[in-house]
């Protein structure tokens, strides 16, 4: 019986260089690489959106400056709710307004001296300091929000009330939740 | 180098033109963008910036214009205020040349969609101002109406949008 002797052959080795720059495995490492890119910017457009508080109308809550992360997921299961602190959308989602929902859809809202009354109920704000005497609206008894408005107010009411952005919101600009809950 | 490790550089590399092209290829909506990012950076300046160069930005804003625009300003502290033809406008940006400490305007969020009428446009967008360290106004939405004459856009309408229904 013939016999043929095959020649042993060690595996062959990536050079080091190769190893260094996309690993043992370099399909492995880009496949590693695309799950990685695509979980951070999913992670980062659709699920967690960094902001940079600017100005002062969240104060004394989030000060000017700060830094905060708004979880878009947040509103899916559950709809926002009264004292939840809300980004809202612009054009995109660059630049973001950060107020606190008031008043829900339905609800008919007024403010008499400062004084935020919800369906003729004056509403409890401990998150306030030093509000100004507010009166609003101005041109009528009340407001009525719509099936899908909420109304969004910053908490520092110390300014004007023309000097302060606030109104009704429609859900769809309702971007999330601040992330850790927002403080009530 | 293995065959796949090669095939995966050509796909990479494949992948990155088609993204370079798909970013730079110069359609009607990049075109109108690059307008408005000019119109930013025309709007902006710094405070030691020379009155010739002041000018010459101001006249390009005006020229950005058709010589019938208007323009509707209403923003928070601001009453509604109304600028019509590039000579108002060209006065308005003058005014804004006053500011001491310089002024940066930012454009975010750029939306065009192309009206039914061919050479037509509108514009949704939001701005930023700084002047200093200071906010020359809130992130504030904008509409813009655009019209295309003699192969370039122009800006046909101007109104402040707000985001809070108050």
């Amino acid at each position: 019986m013939e016999t043929t002797d095959t020649p042993f052959e060690p595996p062959r080795r990536a050079p080091w260089w190769q190893i260094v720059a996309v690993g043992r495995n370099p399909k492995v490492t880009a496949i590693r690489l695309l799950v990685l890119v695509a979980l951070v910017v999913f992670g980062f457009r659709y699920v967690v959106l960094p902001i940079r508080v600017t100005g002062i109308s969240m104060e004394p809550t989030y000060p000017n400056g700060k830094k905060l992360y708004i979880n878009e997921l947040s509103l899916w299961r559950h709809p926002p709710q009264r004292g939840d602190i809300l980004a809202i959308r612009t054009t995109g989602i660059h630049n973001l307004l950060l107020k606190r929902v008031i008043a829900l859809p339905g609800e008919h809202v007024r403010i008499v001296r400062g004084q935020v009354l919800i369906d003729g109920e004056p509403l409890e704000e401990p998150y306030l300091h030093n509000p100004a005497p507010w009166n609003w609206p101005k041109d009528k008894a009340e407001e009525v929000m719509g099936p899908d408005e909420f109304l969004m107010i910053g908490d520092n009411r110390t300014m004007r009330v023309d000097e302060h952005e606030f109104g009704a919101a429609k859900r769809s600009k309702l971007v999330g939740r601040v992330l850790g809950g927002g403080a009530r | 180098m293995s065959r796949g490790f090669f095939r995966i550089v050509v796909l990479l590399l494949l992948a990155a033109l088609g993204g370079a092209a798909a970013l730079w290829w110069p359609t009607e909506t990049r075109r109108i963008n690059r307008m408005f990012e000019q119109l930013a950076a025309d709007a902006s300046f710094r405070p030691a910036e020379g009155n010739l160069s002041r000018l010459a930005k101001v006249q390009a804003i005006a020229n950005r214009f058709t010589p019938d625009a208007t323009i509707r300003f209403e923003t928070l502290g601001v009453s509604e205020r109304e600028v019509t033809g590039r000579d108002e406008i060209r006065g308005v940006a003058m005014l804004s040349q006053n500011l001491a400490q310089g002024l940066e305007v930012k454009i975010f969020d750029q939306d065009v969609t192309f009206g039914t009428q061919p050479g037509t446009a509108r514009v949704n967008l939001t701005a930023t101002a700084m002047s200093g360290k200071q906010e020359a106004f809130n992130a504030q939405e904008f509409l813009f109406q655009l019209v295309k004459r003699e192969g370039k856009w122009f800006i046909q309408s101007a109104e402040t949008v707000k985001t809070l229904r108050h």
